[in-house]
């Protein structure tokens, strides 16, 4: 019996406009009882029953609707069936307190669907969080693993060299150690700046920054990484160009765009970084890093800037947390800029992003 | 004769340095993938795969599964992360030998490939001591 209440409740959540016809159809029909057979079925308080359908599953306006309806039709049966007794009807104390205790029904029910709708979007999305975190931290120790491994293994390797023709070049084994440094540091980084921006920690201290220098410093640090990956960065920034940043947080900005367009872009890929004036003299700078990478969808993008999420493919493609982006985001809202982006499935990707432009 | 030896992960680096540790001993194939890894046991049944566990799409645990019930089957050593000890114990349910965790030395993983290799060869403890005597055979 649960069950089959279960199922029908179910459908009934699935249709309010069905319901509400239904309630509708129901008042109708008891009124049109009541003013054919003179007999005082709403009396019995039938009305109740729609009132309460209509609040359970479509909520308090529409129970209002149908009660104020069922109070219409109580009207017409005296003003239609006993023509004259109106006045005294209306003080009918008990008439009126069956139609106000419906009504309070109808209150109560509808008050207590919210508060267990409410509990429930929040269950959930708490799940979802949750899940996401932990899968997030599944991968994360995984991709630590990894990189520890590759590490261990090269020095392995540079320290005993096996005797065999094809023998590693010691150049190659110092790039992959170099570039998983690189990795731990750039996925310590995420994590530290998430924790940091989420406990508030992340104190701006803006000042007039130079672009050629902050864009270099990122680059530079990055290099291990591209060149493992047999990317090329090109950067152009217009000399002289200095803009209001906090320093630190500029730094972690363009190190998670560039970083990122590293790590998604396959060998032999590209990625530029422009920093000029923004177009039509508007005071402000413009920062573009774009590559020819992944891409991602809308809906991939959307999600990615609620933080732990990565797409499918670049989970294929590389290690991370998928809070690289949300950090971004959200430092550049604390500087009262935002992200922009362009991107679509395997045709690369192009984030860019204003600062206001400061005079040396 | 040398053994052969499959190394399965899909991590490049790894992947590349694994097979240039076990080298001098072995013959080494590498797979970058659980699909891989599969065509190449059906088709060189290699004595002993190196199989991560985490790969994308097909992973360790979805490649032990399909060969679990087929011969000849390799000995199996895989490799995990050092917080998936449940994932190892599955592993081994499924007729894995042995598993490593990662991040693990050059020197563990080939000690490791050796003792399970030998171990294999030798025959069952309980056939080479014979603590059975044959009634009425050997007339004491």
């Amino acid at each position: 019996v649960t069950r089959l209440g279960a199922a029908i409740t179910e459908k009934l959540e699935a249709r309010p406009r069905a319901v509400l016809a239904l309630s509708l159809a129901l008042v109708v029909l008891i009124g049109a009882a009541d003013l054919r057979f003179r007999y005082d079925f709403s009396f019995v308080s039938f009305y109740i029953v729609p009132v309460v359908l209509a609040a359970r599953f479509i909520g308090l306006r529409a129970a209002v609707g149908v009660w104020l309806l069922a109070g219409a039709f109580g009207l017409a049966d005296y003003l239609y069936n006993w023509p004259g007794s109106l006045p005294t009807s209306l003080t009918h104390w008990n008439t009126s307190q069956r139609f106000g205790a419906v009504l309070i029904a109808a209150f109560v029910v509808a008050r207590l669907k919210e508060s267990v709708r409410r509990e429930h979007r929040q269950v959930l999305h708490e799940h979802d969080i949750s899940m996401a975190k932990s899968e997030m931290l599944s991968l994360v120790s995984h991709q630590y693993n990894n990189a520890l491994t590759s590490m261990k293994l090269a020095l392995t390797l540079l320290q005993d060299p096996p005797k065999v023709e094809d023998a590693p070049d010691p150049d190659e084994l110092y790039r992959i150690i170099a570039s998983n440094i690189s990795t731990l540091q750039l996925l310590t980084q995420s994590f530290l700046n998430e924790a940091r921006l989420a406990s508030g920690r992340f104190a701006l201290e803006i000042q007039a920054t130079p672009a050629a220098e902050a864009v270099r410093d990122v680059v530079s640090a990055l290099k291990p990484l591209s060149a493992h990956k047999h990317v090329e960065i090109d950067c152009l920034v217009a000399p002289g160009l200095q803009v209001s940043a906090d320093r630190d947080a500029l730094n972690v900005v363009l190190t998670n765009l560039i970083g990122n367009a590293i790590k998604y872009t396959a060998s032999g890929g590209r990625v530029t970084v422009l920093a000029g004036p923004a177009p039509e003299d508007s005071g402000f700078a413009l920062f573009t890093v774009e590559d020819t990478g992944l891409g991602m969808s809308k809906e991939e993008l959307r999600s990615i800037l609620q933080g732990f999420h990565r797409t499918t493919a670049a989970r294929k493609a590389a290690p991370g947390f998928g809070i690289g982006l949300k950090v971004t985001s959200d430092l550049l809202h604390s500087h009262g800029s935002r992200l922009t982006v362009e991107s679509n499935p395997g045709q690369g990707s192009k984030f860019s992003f204003l600062l206001p432009r400061r005079n040396a | 004769m040398r053994k052969k030896i499959l190394v399965c992960d899909d991590d490049p680096d790894i992947r590349r340095m694994l097979v240039l540790l076990l080298t001098p001993e072995f013959d080494v194939l590498d797979a970058a993938d659980g699909q891989a890894a599969l065509k190449l046991i059906a088709e060189k049944k290699p004595d002993l795969v190196l199989l991560d566990i985490s790969m994308p799409g097909m992973d360790g645990l979805a490649v032990l599964c399909e060969y679990r019930f087929k011969l000849p089957r390799p000995l199996t050593i895989v490799l995990t992360g050092s917080t998936e000890l449940g994932t190892a114990r599955r592993a081994l349910s499924l007729g894995a030998r042995e598993y490593v965790t990662k991040p693990f030395e050059g020197a563990e993983i080939v000690a490791e490939v050796r003792r399970v290799l030998a171990e294999a060869e030798r025959p069952a403890r309980r056939e080479r001591e014979r603590p059975w005597r044959v009634v009425g055979g050997e007339a004491a």
